[in-house]
């Protein structure tokens, strides 16, 4: 609206040509063309625009006069039109100002400069104050949205080839028993640890017979009575045992004397009794030929058993127990056969061990007053590693159990695998020999299809004779793993047991994070002490490296389980001060506020695998077949790899596989975008609005320097004058 | 044509003098050459970064990424079907006097030489007892139509399974279970096929309960383990418990907690999932699921190769057209075939690449957890166990009913873990509305545009293209203006030479004030 007037009043009809003949006629001419110079750029355009205009789009203009009129106020003295140039500085800012109220491209303020009266005006100022508040709210809550770096997670359902982890297999048993004792440290080890068990059974018979003691001293007929009843309890419960013994063999009944504290020399010296612990007896006593593993239908509450029952017994009281017979069958003791046999040179020959180990050795093991059997076991398996680490990684291996010999069996994708090649040795100091399958990073193997057999499957034999007697468990411990991940199988693996067909059913997933300053995550390759060389960053072996760093810093040497830093030797299993330190700050650390000292942040790339778990009795009964190397009847290799041999199954439940992966939710073009909108929703100002601003601020900073230096000068003048 | 140019210039500027975009009027009214220029670099610069904006955010519009909500509902549900299979699928005995293959078969496998005629190795090793195991995949269909056909009793039915069974603490029995075939497992049991049972509580409690028994000595010799194996979906799925399945041992209480998910994604150009939920093959016919799309893709391939379908996936029922790969003497040629195409390293066949099997829009699943203790405990007694109770296969094998029991039952828990479950749901992350407001956003804060603004361009455009066509016969006219105009500017000119002129005048008598403004020279004093 504000640009019709000036076009409708200079429209130029045929009858307008006579008019310029008249004095008015030289004052509209002079109004036009100081507005021309002013608005348009050529002095001949506006009449052609104007006649353009005027014969396509537009009507002539009712405010025509109304317009004139309006010009003439703008002119002075009558006679000459507007020069910029003439007009007061103060006038000449309202001037500027005005026209940039005619010219701006913002809403609102063309509206304050063409309001008729000041209600006009203040209602147009609050408007837009209004408008401005409002925008500046919006414009702050943007700003504050995209300062949160906020994060999207995205999850994605891939249907692809998913590529086959490394599956690491341990023995729970980690050094043969055979092989281990061959070591000075530890066999001390071990003779302590039988000591101690020895004596935290013995505590507890301890307390009853002295319960009995007290009785005895208070009640005179009551002491019959106990005396009695204990008379009847001399016999105890029978166990097989080994000791030394001297066979005569010119004598017809087969029988031998034994020698409960001497150690055998070779097996001819050695016999099977039949022994009794309360009265430390061991009769009757035999060649080893001459007993049997068999099983009997009854035995007494004293083990003693007989193979058959006596005629008349219920059929609901005929058992099948597990028992040893003499060969003769005359006399047999309840015995599980896979149960180990007592050694009489042992039982009887503990102080022997005790005068080997001084009291700061048995101080250093740590047990103490242990009288708690799992606390125990615990206590020797650390000591276990801790003497272990004092070897090298070579000697470490040969003890412990082949490759070949724990794996008799294995196939992948249908096909049977390159045992030698697939498996990688890895020593661990829980479990000592695991073996690494998929271990090679630059052959990919995957799954084709999802299902056990297209997965791997491989038969291992644990060889449960030769357990160390720190082993609870008979079984096998399996991690599932990337490749480029340390396995950690005490931390993040599976059990497995003997005589049964597992089923581990994996789904994969794959998570991507963002760093700072969204998120807190360590990019690849990111930190630079890592322990375990060549492997990827987890979280689980930051948290290990600040705990080795810790405690190679406050004790002097290096925690065995975990690998040394600048080849710290690690802490001796028999130095005192070296155990009591690494115990105390082991504690300080795993306090509440302990784990706040190491930042251990998750990984930006993850692959994590989830199991399912299944198993189911193997082999059955009905399977004929020779497994592995047994080279016996089929019903006694069945009931071998039961007791010594575990099947395991590892494939993909799903052959999809979720990928999580975080995106920036405000990203700075989304931010643009939203102040764009405010801004135009609320002002109508754009970019280009802002430079005319800026030439507007240019203009009158110009004009006021200028102002100021005209001043300047004609002060000078003044004084000139003043002083001639 | 220089009337034409001017004229077409007088339509641009005037253009500039009424458009709403920003900064174009600026370029039609500045009154000098460099404030013409920093205006049309300012508008330059500003469309620049416009199309910058515009393409990140085309490019952001383009990736059709989504959303996913997870949310937690609890409400009462179906209880799922749950198929229950012996991993034994065919009675020994039974076989053997049914059907003479199977037969020779058995004989073959128990003698401890090679058999050309079945391809077992020699020696008594995994590959035979998996050859052997290919031979009864083979066979599986003949013997399931011996099995429902002839009556003959070779497969295991519900009263050979089931001991005792309970549902929401109340019994159940034969009516509740229907028979279902597979050829890796034979027989197997589905309770809730039709969706009849539902559950409102969590708990072992108010699940599935069964007491079954495994018996070892009906086992075939190359069966390796003893249990069976559990399969838990929706009611319109076709299990696969040899892909999907659970195993559970003879001895323990097996317990299954069952959680529910439901997942609705999105099809293309989202994702690249499928909506359809029926799959019609030649040879399948059924719910669309991507184990049962990858079976008749493969079973396409197998008639393709080897010239006859494979029992042990599903066909099509016109046996004219098809032959089975049973079929005599050229079996064991049929097997080779059919084990080169099944196999995952071969290079003939690629399911992945070679099979269009999309995982589909709608996905409910359930999610299974399995823990185990033993059982009978050494203080229970069975029922059959009591002094003068039922005979059973104890008395033949000369040991006790407990120890029998222990040997050869299981118990079988399956159970809701939690009544809520979770729905995960796909939605754009960014759809076309979005789009055209970040763009709208943009397109204000550098150019200060709107689709008004775009119309005014279409008006612009009719009125070059209007000026165009008339701007001949508006020659004269033009000429005549341009006279009138020149016109015009000589008597400004004589205007401005007159106020020259006054000017002129001015500034003499301002001169002539100044003169009269000298201060006088100071008089000399007579001394």
């Amino acid at each position: 609206m504000n640009r019709n007037p000036r076009m409708s009043k200079f429209q130029p009809n045929p009858r307008s040509r006579s008019r310029f003949q008249d004095e008015t006629d030289l004052r509209s001419l002079r109004s036009f063309k100081t507005d021309f110079s002013n608005y348009l750029a050529s002095d001949t355009n506006f009449l052609n625009v104007a006649e353009i205009m005027t014969s396509y789009a537009y009507g002539e203009s009712n405010n025509a006069h109304e317009k004139e009129i309006q010009c003439d106020l703008l002119t002075e003295n009558g006679g000459i039109e507007i020069d910029p140039t003439r007009l007061s500085y103060r006038e000449r800012i309202r001037w500027h100002l005005q026209q940039f109220c005619y010219k701006t491209s913002s809403h609102g303020i063309p509206m304050l400069g063409q309001a008729p009266n000041s209600l006009y005006r203040a209602a147009w100022v609050f408007l837009l104050l209004i408008c401005a508040i409002q925008f500046i709210n919006q414009a702050v809550a943007v700003i504050q949205k995209y300062q949160k770096m906020d994060k999207i997670t995205d999850i994605q359902l891939k249907f692809d080839t998913a590529p086959f982890p490394a599956i690491t297999l341990c023995n729970l048993n980690p050094y043969k028993d055979s092989v281990i004792r061959s070591h000075d440290s530890i066999s001390k080890i071990l003779g302590v640890f039988k000591s101690v068990m020895k004596k935290a059974g013995d505590s507890s018979s301890e307390a009853l017979e002295e319960e009995e003691e007290t009785e005895y001293d208070m009640n005179g007929i009551t002491i019959q009575a106990k005396r009695k009843k204990r008379g009847a309890g001399e016999k105890g419960t029978f166990e097989p045992a080994n000791s030394a013994c001297e066979c005569d063999e010119e004598d017809g009944s087969n029988e031998c004397e034994e020698r409960s504290t001497e150690k055998p020399s070779g097996d001819n010296d050695m016999c099977i009794c039949a022994f009794d612990r309360q009265t430390n007896d061991a009769w009757p006593c035999h060649r080893k030929e001459q007993w049997t593993n068999t099983t009997c239908q009854t035995c007494d509450e004293h083990y003693l058993c007989s193979k058959k029952a006596k005629k008349g017994t219920k059929r609901s009281e005929l058992k099948k127990e597990p028992c040893i017979c003499e060969s003769k069958g005359l006399f047999c003791i309840k015995h599980e056969h896979a149960a180990m046999v007592l050694n009489l040179w042992e039982y009887f020959g503990d102080s022997e061990d005790f005068s080997e180990i001084s009291t700061e050795e048995r101080e250093a093991l740590g047990f103490g007053n242990m009288t708690d059997e799992v606390a125990i076991v615990t206590k020797a398996k650390e000591n276990i590693i801790f003497a272990m680490s004092a070897l090298s990684e070579e000697q470490r291996i040969l003890m412990s159990q082949a490759k070949h010999n724990l794996i008799h069996k294995c196939s992948f994708n249908g096909k049977p695998c390159d045992i030698d090649q697939d498996f990688e040795l890895v020593a661990d100091p829980t479990f000592g020999n695991c073996f690494v399958f998929n271990h090679d990073r630059e052959i990919f193997k995957s799954s084709v299809r999802a299902g056990p057999q297209y997965g791997l499957r491989v038969m291992l034999f644990v060889n449960a004779s030769d357990y160390l007697p720190t082993s609870e468990a008979v079984g096998i411990r399996l991690t599932i793993h990337d490749k480029d991940d340390f396995p950690f199988p005490d931390t993040f693996g599976y059990s497995a047991p003997t005589g049964y067909i597992s089923s581990f059913g994996m789904r994969m997933k794959k998570m991507s994070r963002l760093p700072a300053p969204y998120g807190d995550c360590v990019e690849d390759g990111a930190t630079s002490n890592y322990i375990y060389k060549g492997y990827a960053y987890s979280t689980e072996g930051c948290y290990r490296t600040c705990f080795q760093e810790l405690i190679i810093d406050r004790c002097g040497c290096s925690d065995p389980r975990f690998p040394s830093i600048g080849g710290v030797q690690p802490c001796q299993v028999f130095n005192k001060n070296h155990r009591e330190c690494l115990e105390k700050h082991t504690h300080q650390i795993g306090e509440i506020h302990g784990s706040f000292k190491c930042r251990c942040q998750q990984p930006c790339n993850q692959t994590i695998y989830t199991t399912s778990y299944s198993e189911a009795i193997w082999p059955s009964q009905a399977l004929n077949i020779s497994l592995g190397q047994c080279e016996k009847e089929a019903e006694e290799c069945n009931e071998e790899y039961k007791e010594n041999a575990a099947m395991l199954e590892v494939f993909y439940e799903a052959l999809n596989f979720e990928v999580l992966s975080e995106s920036e939710a405000y990203g700075i073009v989304k931010m643009m975008a939203d102040f764009g909108g405010h801004l135009g929703l609320w002002s109508g100002v754009s970019v280009m609005t802002c430079c005319e601003f800026v030439c507007l601020a240019f203009e009158l900073i110009y004009m006021a320097i200028a102002h100021h230096i005209n001043q300047q000068r004609i002060r000078r003048r003044e004084n000139a004058a003043n002083e001639y | 044509m220089g009337v034409f140019w001017t004229g077409l210039k007088y339509v641009f500027t005037d253009f500039s003098c009424w458009t709403s975009t920003h900064g174009v009027p600026h370029i039609g009214m500045a009154n000098a050459r460099w404030l013409r220029a920093f205006w049309i670099l300012v508008v330059v610069v500003s469309i620049a970064l416009f199309i910058w904006q515009f393409i990140t955010l085309l490019t952001n519009y383009l990736s059709f990424s989504v959303n996913t909500e997870t949310t937690l509902q609890f409400a009462e549900r179906t209880f799922p079907t749950v198929t229950i299979c012996h991993l034994n699928p065919w009675k020994l005995s039974e076989t053997k006097s049914v059907d003479p293959d199977m037969s020779a078969l058995i004989d073959a496998y128990n003698s401890d030489s090679s058999s050309a005629q079945f391809g077992l190795p020699a020696s008594l090793t995994a590959d035979r007892q998996q050859q052997a195991s290919k031979w009864t995949l083979m066979y599986s269909e003949r013997l399931n139509e011996k099995q429902y056909n002839d009556a003959a009793d070779i497969a295991y039915s519900y009263d050979d399974m089931v001991v005792s069974c309970t549902y929401n603490a109340k019994t159940c029995n034969i009516t509740d279970f229907n028979d279902f075939y597979n050829p890796s497992y034979g027989n197997c049991l589905q309770f809730n096929t039709d969706g009849m049972y539902s559950s409102s509580r969590a708990g072992p409690l108010y699940g599935l309960r069964m007491v079954m028994r495994t018996d070892q000595d009906t086992y075939l010799p190359w069966t390796e383990a003893s249990g069976v194996i559990i399969d838990i979906h929706m009611q319109d799925e076709i299990p696969y418990p040899d892909v999907f399945g659970y195993f559970a041992p003879p001895g323990t209480a097996s317990s299954l907690g069952v959680s529910y998910v439901q997942t609705t994604r999105l099809s293309k150009p989202y994702g690249s999932c499928t909506t359809k939920t029926k799959l019609k093959t030649t040879h399948y016919t059924g719910t669309y699921t991507v184990e049962a799309c990858f079976r008749s893709c493969m079973q396409e391939k197998i008639i393709a190769s080897c010239g006859c379908y494979y029992p042990a996936y599903s066909h099509a029922s016109n046996t004219t057209q098809y032959v089975s790969c049973d079929n005599g003497v050229q079996t064991l040629s049929n097997l080779n075939c059919v084990d080169l195409i099944n196999s995952a390293d071969s290079t003939e066949f690629d399911v992945l690449t070679d099979c269009d099997c999309p995982q589909p829009c709608e996905i409910d699943s359930y999610g299974v957890t399995v823990s185990t203790a033993q059982w009978p405990s050494d203080s229970y007694v069975p029922t059959e166990c009591n002094p003068g109770g039922p005979s059973g296969p104890w008395d033949a094998s000369g040991e006790s009913c407990l120890d029998w029991y222990k040997a050869n039952t299981i118990l079988i828990e399956i159970y809701y873990e939690r009544m809520n479950f979770q729905v995960l749901t796909e939605s754009p992350a960014y759809t076309f509305v979005n789009f055209i407001s970040d763009v709208g956003g943009q397109v204000g804060l550098f150019l200060g545009m709107s689709i008004i603004s775009a119309i005014e361009y279409l008006v612009l455009i009719f009125l070059v293209f209007f000026y165009c066509c008339t701007h001949k016969s508006r020659r004269a006219e033009i000429e005549q203006l341009e006279m009138d105009i020149k016109k015009a500017k000589d008597d400004v000119d004589q205007v401005a030479e007159k106020r020259k002129k006054h000017q002129k005048a001015n500034a003499e008598l301002y001169e002539m004030d100044t003169a009269h403004d000298i201060v006088p020279p100071k008089p000399h004093s007579n001394d």
